[in-house]
């Protein structure tokens, strides 16, 4: 390989480190970002949603099976979602195992 | 410094695209057969960058087959000068349409590889441990209570884990994983071949108890390889 285009993907190598480098500082910084966290912080977040005629859902049947809901905000999010894509079914109800209702489409 | 930049050996740089390409098309094949088609259809949720389209059915399910068919071709050595570009960019090109960690690691190490650059795919690898330490340490991790709730959750949806983990477990898993984090960016530099091996015992014990992370273990497990250093200089022939 000639010396420029060895030293152009050096540069670039570097800049791709340089950058996933910046990103960990970024999310560590800024939670709301989806930083390396790995599971890092996880909380149960099982709930279901309930409709206006009172038909539930869970919310985990609402993600595909290789996805983790790692926290309730990730519960409203989806909820959020299907306010959107289903609002014939408006008002929807977040229920969380304990009973405890929210409005799903509050967000 | 020196330990980034030595000489890989062959052997194990031959290992690690296998086991990358072996990883996008695994990672293909999950979404595929795992409910993602759902998503592309709008009746799943999908993580994903929002101001970005998402592809029809057809669209998704033709990346999926792209991105098969490019890992197997990495995977068997077919043309990589070509191939391992072509698979990261497919790789990015998924991460548009749902946004994993463990696609955005396997981007990035198939970027390096193409930028024909082992050092920063071992750069990847450090900064990856390190960063998930870091945050399993600031969030707590070692109480076990995150590791309880993911097994919970493992249970509740009937993932059908292959190794299944009682949750009363995850106070002492969760401290061994947090080691085994802290330490292998050393070992990996010190002791590449026990580097190896650990890194080989975390992310076989991650993939067996969580469904779905396949494709991160083959991935680290990759860059993991690319420490070993060549053992002799190469002779001509």
């Amino acid at each position: 390989m000639p010396d420029r285009a060895r030293l152009t993907r050096g540069g670039a190598a570097a800049a791709l480190v340089a950058a996933q480098a910046a990103w960990f500082a970024a999310g560590f910084v800024f939670p709301a970002l989806p930083g390396w966290t790995m599971f890092a912080k996880v909380e149960p977040a099982r709930a279901r949603l309930v409709d206006a005629t009172g038909l539930a859902v869970e919310v985990y049947d609402l993600i595909p099976k290789d996805v983790y809901l790692v926290d309730r905000a990730g519960a409203r999010a989806i909820a959020s979602w299907q306010c959107r894509t289903r609002p014939e079914g408006a008002p929807w109800k977040l229920v969380w195992p304990d009973d405890v209702a929210e409005d799903a489409c509050a967000r | 410094m020196r330990a980034l930049t030595r000489p890989v050996s062959p052997d194990a740089l031959e290992w690690a695209h296998r086991l990358l390409g072996v990883a996008l098309a695994a990672l293909a094949l999950q979404q595929a057969m795992g409910g993602h088609l759902g998503v592309h259809a709008g009746a799943l949720y999908g993580r994903r960058p929002a101001f970005l389209p998402l592809l029809p059915p057809l669209a998704a399910g033709a990346l999926w087959l792209a991105q098969i068919l490019a890992g197997g071709a990495v995977a068997l050595g077919l043309r990589r000068r070509w191939t391992v570009p072509a698979a990261a960019a497919l790789a990015l090109a998924g991460l548009s349409q749902a946004y994993f960690n463990q696609g955005m690691f396997l981007f990035l190490t198939l970027t390096a590889l193409a930028l024909e650059s082992v050092a920063a795919a071992r750069a990847q690898l450090l900064l990856l441990y390190i960063a998930s330490a870091a945050f399993k340490l600031r969030d707590g991790f070692w109480t076990g209570d995150s590791l309880e709730a993911l097994l919970v959750q493992v249970s509740e949806r009937g993932l059908g884990p292959i190794l299944t983990l009682e949750p009363a477990w995850a106070p002492a898993l969760s401290k061994a994983a947090l080691l085994g984090e802290l330490a292998l960016p050393a070992l990996l530099l010190l002791t590449p071949a026990a580097g190896v091996a650990a890194a080989a015992a975390l992310h076989l014990g991650f993939a067996l108890a969580l469904p779905g992370l396949w494709p991160f273990t083959a991935t680290a497990l990759a860059a993991a390889l690319l420490f070993l250093p060549r053992k002799f200089p190469k002779m001509a022939p």
